[in-house]
């Protein structure tokens, strides 16, 4: 039986990116909010540059909730799975994955929150990929301007704007939308290796330009700046120049003394009343089972939890999962095309020994709609960016070109003299949301709890495949131009966990294909709003935090002028 | 650098404190006393802690020593003690992986004997390296190829990387937590420091049990 608890204005379920940036707005407005974590806090202490451990052994992360939901896959729903992950892709701590994310914060481009009308507009309706289920953004990208500025300056966001109201500057990205004001802090800063990518991609024409971070360039509020250190990686920061949620917004929406933080509690279900309404939230600490009675409630785990959590709360009103009536919750399912990388050999060492990997050379030129579709077979683009980040573990695990064995002496001389010569391009591309690609629970793999984890049916399709192709041909002549004598390319991999997960609690005006509104509260239960890249329809070419961090301020700033009416 | 058992001090503490529950009936003197000499002896059992057999572990050391052998280009994968740091790792992190080294290593002689007609390790270099071809695009060679390269580049905490061997090889600096604009330049590389991670102070080493 569960321990009922004192009543609260707001639960929000996960303190991570989202839920970390939410709790600040409702805190400022006088609202009690309880912030419901399933890890628990970490320090400098924690975040050792240590590659084993970081990249190969799940951590940072003293409670491994994620890790044992790790989500099943198979591309489509004849198929057998694919094998199960070894370590899930996000973490649970407070701050959430934005303890040991890149910290790339991008904001998304005008053409991302309008890809069918612009897309008709300007190539015809038939350019849409047959299947696809793409809805244009309730709003436009003006709308969250706003919210981006405000999150830019809350987590200490770095760069070199391209756009200020209008002025290009070529320094920064020509092709961003109009901002109304430079970031909070300078970019951060090249090396000898980013000067020499981007003379090369300005000798092609391009416009390559340093990429923005959640990661300080000096000292920003109570935090210092960035050390270069080269274990940002899926590593903490030991010097709390990452921005993560944990030591910016989560400690000052603590500090107006209307934000608790539970750690170590895990939610097992979402509760409502006989009207559809939520009355507060479950959840499992230590063996105790508590009930968190609350006005309202934000879901804000990341996108695989955000659908299981509501698939798994069935009730009288919602006997297919909590705001599912309208079969809507797990629909509309895509991670970015993020593989289907390029590989580059150098005559020279790059000395990529340090850094990060947000401190990198950008360009946008083949991203999203900067350029004319007309005679190419696919929508969208990539973003293609090179960075600075080596450890040796995977330096020596590199690909050999086909110029040495992958074992014994002749494979020791091969990496011995090149360990420190190649490098691996990242590249974001456009993907869209397909009517058979989708998530729901799995019949057979359950969690130590017993309940079912989340199971990914989904695969890419011709419009991401053409794409990533492109990309891969742009970026092998953007390293050839920079002097690179081998190229490798890779596969574009399939829609497994990914730290890139968007939709199934997709955000359109229409109850019936959507689950939340504009506002980013369900269409079907007044009293209950999700934050994350769930909401997201669209994934552009861009990393998601910062897109989801503005929304999620929106939608609190917005339940917070409205609590009172629910 | 400080010398690195494998064994953090929170681990001694938590194996020390389920050992002082079972003792906890005994007089105080004792007590301690009990505590103590569980503490000691737990020390060294980690220490020479064996997860494989002695016959697994030898050929485990020879396959080691082909993948990444010591030649004109330095010490390899046994000086690094890459084969300890799989020994010891599949009773902690990798110990998922001590059904396929069983299975792999019986396999591994069983291939020998078939070719060449003796076990693994009583082959010439040539020989071994024989046997390895037959086998380099299956799982168990890549699963012993992996985590030969964990053990050899690791961070000098976990028992291999011995001597920074690993790190000196691919002419990774070492462990910096400030580095300098200057230190990035491709004309000015950092000079090597052989500091691992935890020759920091201020870094818990906490022991992580998902691994692969």
């Amino acid at each position: 039986m569960a321990t009922n608890l004192k009543k609260t204005d707001v639960v929000i379920i996960g303190m991570g990116a989202a839920g970390g940036v939410a709790a600040l707005p409702l805190a400022q407005a006088g609202i009690e909010v309880v912030g419901l974590e399933a890890g628990t806090w970490l320090a400098a202490k924690d975040f050792a540059p240590d590659e084993l451990r970081n990249n190969f052994r799940a951590w940072p992360q003293a409670i491994q909730k994620a890790q044992n939901e790790i989500p099943t896959h198979r591309p489509n729903a004849g198929a057998p799975s694919s094998p199960r992950l070894a370590i899930h892709p996000m973490m649970n701590a407070v701050g959430g994955t934005s303890l040991h994310y890149w910290a790339q914060s991008w904001r998304l481009s005008p053409w991302d929150f309008k890809v069918v009308s612009e897309t008709t507009r300007r190539y015809g309706a038939s350019r849409i990929p047959k299947g696809s289920t793409v809805e244009d953004w309730p709003f436009g990208i003006e709308e969250i301007e706003r919210f981006y500025d405000i999150v830019e300056q809350e987590i200490g966001v770095s760069g070199k704007a391209g756009n200020i109201n209008g002025t290009i500057d070529p320094r920064g990205n020509i092709f961003e939308a109009p901002r109304k004001r430079e970031f909070p802090m300078p970019p951060l800063r090249w090396s000898e290796w980013h000067d020499r990518m981007a003379s090369a991609a300005r000798g092609l024409g391009w416009h390559p330009f340093p990429g923005p971070a959640a990661i300080n360039t000096k000292s920003y509020g109570n935090r210092s700046g960035c050390a270069y250190h080269g274990y940002c990686n899926r590593g903490g920061c030991h010097v709390n120049a990452k921005g993560s949620t944990a030591v910016t917004t989560i400690p000052k929406a603590m500090k107006t003394g209307k934000l608790s933080v539970v750690t170590q509690a895990s939610v097992t279900s979402i509760n409502v009343d006989g009207n559809g309404r939520v009355t507060g939230v479950t959840y499992v600490k230590g063996r105790e089972e508590f009930f968190q009675p609350a006005t309202a409630v934000l879901l804000a785990a990341y996108t695989y939890e955000n659908v299981r959590t509501l698939l798994l709360s069935k009730s009288k009103a919602f006997p297919n999962g909590l705001s599912n009536n309208h079969g809507q919750v797990g629909r509309h399912y895509l991670t970015h095309a993020t593989g289907g990388g390029v590989t580059a050999l150098f005559p020279m060492k790059l000395n990529n020994w340090y850094g990060l990997p947000a401190q990198g050379v950008a360009v946008d030129d083949w991203a999203d709609d900067s350029f004319d579709h007309s005679s190419v077979d696919f929508i969208g683009g990539g973003n293609l960016f090179v960075y600075s980040d080596r450890r040796p573990i995977s330096a020596a695990g590199m690909n050999t070109f086909g110029r040495a064995p992958a074992w014994g002496s002749a494979w020791k001389a091969f990496v011995k003299e090149n360990a420190d010569k190649w490098h691996g391009a990242y590249m974001q591309k456009t993907t869209l949301p397909y009517e058979d690609n989708y998530l729901d629970l799995d019949p057979e793999v359950k969690d130590p709890l017993g309940l079912p984890v989340c199971r990914i049916t989904a695969d890419f399709k011709d419009n991401e495949r053409n794409a990533a192709t492109f990309c891969q041909d742009k970026m092998e002549q953007w390293y050839r131009a920079a002097g690179a004598v081998e190229i490798v390319r890779g596969p574009l991999g399939t829609m497994g966990p990914s730290t890139h997960a968007y939709g199934g609690t997709r955000m359109g005006k229409s109850a019936e294909t959507n689950v939340v509104n504009e506002w980013g509260l369900s269409h079907e239960v007044p009293n209950l709003g999700v934050l994350g890249a769930s909401i997201m329809g669209t994934s552009g070419a861009h990393n998601p935090t910062l897109t989801v961090q503005a929304l999620a301020w929106r939608t609190a700033e917005y339940l917070a002028r409205n609590l009172n009416k629910m | 650098m400080t010398s690195h058992t494998g064994v953090s001090r929170r681990q001694l503490f938590t194996r020390a404190g389920v050992a002082g529950a079972a003792i906890f009936a005994m007089p105080e003197f004792s007590r301690v006393l009990g505590i103590r000499q569980q503490l000691v002896a737990q020390a060294q059992t980690q220490m020479q802690m064996r997860t494989l057999t002695a016959p697994e572990l030898a050929a485990l050391t020879a396959m080691c020593g082909r993948i990444i052998p010591a030649d004109a280009n330095g010490p390899g994968a046994i000086e690094a003690k890459a084969p300890q740091y799989i020994d010891h790792s599949l009773s902690g992190a990798l110990a998922g992986a001590r059904q396929s080294y069983a299975e792999g290593l019986a396999a591994l002689d069983a291939g020998s004997q078939q070719k060449f007609g003796a076990p693994f390790v009583k082959l010439t270099p040539a020989q071994q390296d024989a046997v390895l071809t037959d086998i380099q695009d299956g799982p168990f060679f890549n699963l012993v190829r992996g985590h030969t390269l964990q053990g050899t580049f690791c961070d000098p905490l976990y028992g291999g990387n011995a001597n920074f061997i690993g790190w000196d090889l691919i002419g990774y600096p070492g462990v910096r937590l400030n580095v300098t604009a200057a230190e990035q330049n491709m004309s000015t590389p950092a000079t090597r420091n052989h500091k691992s991670a935890y020759d920091y102070l201020m870094f818990s080493k906490t022991e992580t049990m998902n691994g692969h």
